[in-house]
């Protein structure tokens, strides 16, 4: 059999605008011209605006897509750009048509936004769209965040910038890197389905196991042990047998301060800070209320252009906790591998 | 009374609706219902379907609701070099989505791959890769494979870009497309890669291997533009006061800047048009970012603090990651990350298999216990 594929990727020069093909690298500055509208400018003087868009969580129909790109066909000569946060952007827009454009993609149910001192796209995996392991639906929470903060979208009046990511399991790569992270939190064991274990080799996931948790049972089944599964997912992950516990004992937990810049403090993960909130679509009213609680804190108290973890960082854990109403509990003590480095070994209080 | 009224209630409001979404597409929409109705996925596992030819391109997923729909494939497409796209291609794209898919799209995943869901089997899965591969674009990141190699969009459109990654991303595409396509590690390998040390692509935290563009000389100050800048009333000491290691000092209507106290954080440049990177720049390379996996959650860390940027061919690039990606091949266990890899082999180890000259750079503090391993040529003889 022939092989296929193993053609790359097109040139980056095949995607690209006239005017920003011809400033490749001499790009000089940029500033924002309202929430969502950004003008670049050259060396050479030529400028490129930019709209940005709130994109559905997750997932889009061709339908829609297609509509965008007539847009990008009337506004933007026929470009466009996905940007690392899921945005949709039309790039080098005529600046007199800026305004008609806006009325156009807000017409479609696409907000302008998300630039600057505003909430970011939200991100979110597909959960219970189209996988096996979710603890919880990132999609219908992202959907009803963004309701719930669209102003803070279309606007610039945070602190500093805010992105939140959602991840319906411990899988998800973004969300501890975002400034509020909510992941998903399987809490009952996982299920073993007897007479299916035997399809695979046993070895795999007793050897994937981080806490020895499985273990043989018989000649071909496996047990978990109760005392030792972290409820981590590697297991339902990898073997097709073993089912993730009872959904009604599922929900998700909520972090802070992740960070990728390498500006103030550096980059660092988030920290979870409430362990547990319980699933309740469509409403998720309770992380709804969890998200503008510590946005609400961090926003009366941070200083212009403080990040949330620079705002943490400022004031310290015992008064982030405090600001932001929450309950410490020994949740948020970490007993995990890494535990006794987040122990406290100053005197150092923030009475 | 409508049968969907979980969907229903969330395709009100501002913000875009994916349910909504999925309503205008073939996706099978009583999966989704079912799933907030009784709180519990309705999909079952995953995997690779097996195409001949095809590599890792389809990822597999079976359902528990044979009454609804018996299974789901999708197939990832390698998104584009800064993610541009013209509308002429997309469209093509979005015409084969719908042919062969069931016509919704995941734009994009947070590997920046483009996901062409619901397709049914493998004539569908092949005719898909068939007609991507005529205009140009290729399928994969999937298995344990080198996955999609996502970039910022660099000097395209970014003024603080300090290597060219859209370049870099098709150069590194095409140099590994078979270990993209074709699964051959331990588990998967997420490569991420950022212009710069604002790291848009969060290549340190996310990248199972991150390279970054990176800067070693000072910050360059155009004093008669900063000048200009603080005229027209930028903020100087604003700025100065926010350096986290107070390496500005602006006196006499001149910005110093301190070479014993400067970090290359980024802050300024970012923050005054008259202050730009220095020209000293090339790519670090970090290894083992990741969130699962046995050890948890973990940043990744410094490999290569600085290797130079070099086209067309990316000699010095090319060497320290297969590097890294021959020594996870050789002692990484099955479905064991890099992160966790390193972890269980020590740092130390696995710097020492890197061949790199350890400096300063590799760590953040050295280290507050004596329990070295020493070897019998270290040991003059003694042993
Ligand atoms: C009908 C025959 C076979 C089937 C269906 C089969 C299937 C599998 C499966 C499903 C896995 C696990 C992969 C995973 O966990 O993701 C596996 C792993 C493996 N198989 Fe097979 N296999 C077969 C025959 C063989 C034979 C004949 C050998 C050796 C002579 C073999 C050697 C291995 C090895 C070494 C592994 C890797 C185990 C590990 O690293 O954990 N298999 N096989
Ligand atoms: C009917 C025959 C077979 C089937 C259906 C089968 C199926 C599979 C599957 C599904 C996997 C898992 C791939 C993954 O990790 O995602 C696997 C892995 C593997 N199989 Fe097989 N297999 C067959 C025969 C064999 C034979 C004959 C051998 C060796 C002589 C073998 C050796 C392995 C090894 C070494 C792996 C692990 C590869 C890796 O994870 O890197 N298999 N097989
Ligand atoms: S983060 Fe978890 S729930 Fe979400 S798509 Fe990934 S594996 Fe599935
Ligand atoms: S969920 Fe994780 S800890 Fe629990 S049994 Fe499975 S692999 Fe082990
Ligand atoms: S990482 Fe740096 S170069 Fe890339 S887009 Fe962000 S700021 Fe620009
Ligand atoms: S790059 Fe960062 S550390 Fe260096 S002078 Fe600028 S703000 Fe200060």
């Amino acid at each position: 059999m022939s092989k296929v594929g193993g053609v790359g990727v097109p040139r980056v020069e095949e995607n690209l605008p006239p005017v920003v093909l011809k400033n490749y690298g001499k790009w000089d500055t940029h500033e924002i011209v309202k929430p969502g509208v950004i003008k670049r400018v050259s060396k050479t003087g030529d400028v490129c605006h930019t709209v940005r868009t709130a994109m559905p969580p997750s997932r889009i129909s061709v339908a829609s897509m297609l509509e965008l790109c007539d847009l990008a066909d009337k506004y933007s000569g026929g470009y466009f750009r996905i940007t690392l946060r899921h945005s949709f952007e039309f790039i080098v827009v005529v600046p007199k048509q800026i305004n008609a454009l806006i009325k156009e993609v807000e017409a479609l149910g696409f907000p302008v936004g998300g630039t600057r001192n505003s909430m970011h796209n939200i991100m979110a995996c597909p959960s219970w769209i189209h996988c096996n392991l979710p603890a919880t639906d990132s999609p219908s929470i992202a959907k009803v965040l963004g309701d719930a903060l669209i102003k803070e979208f279309k606007n610039h009046k945070l602190p500093s910038w805010l992105k939140i990511n959602i991840g319906g399991c411990a899988n998800i790569e973004e969300a501890l890197m975002a400034d509020i992270g909510i992941i998903g939190v399987h809490r009952d064991l996982p299920i073993v389905l007897e007479d299916q274990i035997g399809i695979c080799e046993r070895p795999t996931v007793i050897a994937i196991c981080p806490t020895a948790a499985i273990k043989p049972k018989g000649e071909f089944s496996v047990s978990i042990s109760a005392e030792r599964c972290i409820h981590c997912g590697a297991c339902t992950m990898h073997c097709e047998a073993i089912l993730t516990g009872d959904p009604k004992l599922d929900g998700y937990a909520i972090s802070v301060g992740g960070k990728a810049s390498n500006t103030g403090s550096g980059p660092d993960l988030g920290r979870i800070v409430i362990p547990y909130l319980p699933n309740n679509p469509p409403k998720w009213q309770e992380a709804v209320k969890a998200v503008v609680q510590i946005m609400d804190a961090w926003r009366k108290d941070a200083e212009p252009d403080e990040r949330m973890r620079e705002w943490i960082n400022r004031i310290g854990w015992d008064r982030f906790f405090r600001k932001a109403g929450i309950k410490v509990s020994l949740k948020d003590i970490d007993g995990y591998i890494y535990g006794n480095e987040f122990a406290r070994s100053d005197l150092r209080f923030g009475w | 009374m409508s049968d969907t009224p979980y969907m229903d209630a969330l395709s009100k409001g501002p913000w875009p609706s994916h349910t909504k979404e999925l309503k205008r597409t073939r996706y099978p929409i009583m999966m989704y219902e079912e799933a907030m109705k009784q709180r519990l996925t309705q999909w079952g596992h995953g995997g690779m379907s097996s195409v001949p030819g095809l590599g890792s391109g389809a990822i597999a997923r079976k359902s528990r609701r044979p009454d609804i729909i018996s299974h789901s494939h999708l197939i990832r497409v390698l998104g584009n070099p800064g993610n541009f796209y013209k509308t002429s291609t997309f469209r093509k794209i979005c015409e084969i989505a719908d042919k062969y898919g069931d016509g919704s799209l995941h734009m994009l995943t947070t590997n920046y791959n483009i996901e062409i869901c619901g397709i049914m089997n493998d004539d569908a899965m092949k005719g898909v890769t068939q007609e991507l591969n005529a205009m140009g674009y290729d399928v994969g990141s999937a298995g344990d494979a080198i996955r999609n190699i996502p970039d910022c969009m660099g000097p395209a459109l970014c003024e603080y870009a300090m290597v060219d990654m859209p370049r870099v991303k098709h150069f590194m595409t095409k140099h590994y497309i078979d270990d993209i396509q074709y699964p051959r590690f331990p588990f998967k390998i997420k490569t991420k890669m950022s212009g710069c040390p604002n790291e848009c692509g969060k290549a340190l935290l996310h990248g199972d291997i991150g390279i970054i563009g990176v800067f070693r000389d000072l910050p360059k100050v155009d004093q008669k533009r900063l000048n200009q800048w603080v005229k027209k009333g930028g903020n100087i000491k604003w700025v100065c006061d926010h350096c986290p290691t107070d390496a500005m000092k602006w006196e006499k209507n001149k910005l110093k800047i301190d070479g014993n106290r400067c970090i290359r954080c980024m802050y300024c440049i970012n923050r005054v048009p008259a202050i730009k990177s220095g020209d000293d720049k090339g790519f670090a390379i970090t290894a083992g970012g990741k969130m699962k996996g046995k050890f948890g959650p973990m940043k990744g860390k410094v490999i290569f603090p600085f290797i130079k940027a070099t086209p067309p061919d990316y000699k010095e690039l090319v060497q320290a990651y297969d590097k890294i990606c021959e020594i996870y091949d050789e002692h990484g266990r099955k479905k064991e990350r890099i992160g966790d890899m390193m972890q269980r082999l020590g740092f130390d180890k696995f710097l020492e298999w890197c061949g790199v000259e350890v400096s300063t750079m590799h760590f953040s503090s050295p280290r507050r216990n004596t329990f070295y391993h020493w070897e019998a040529e270290e040991l003059g003889g003694v042993k």
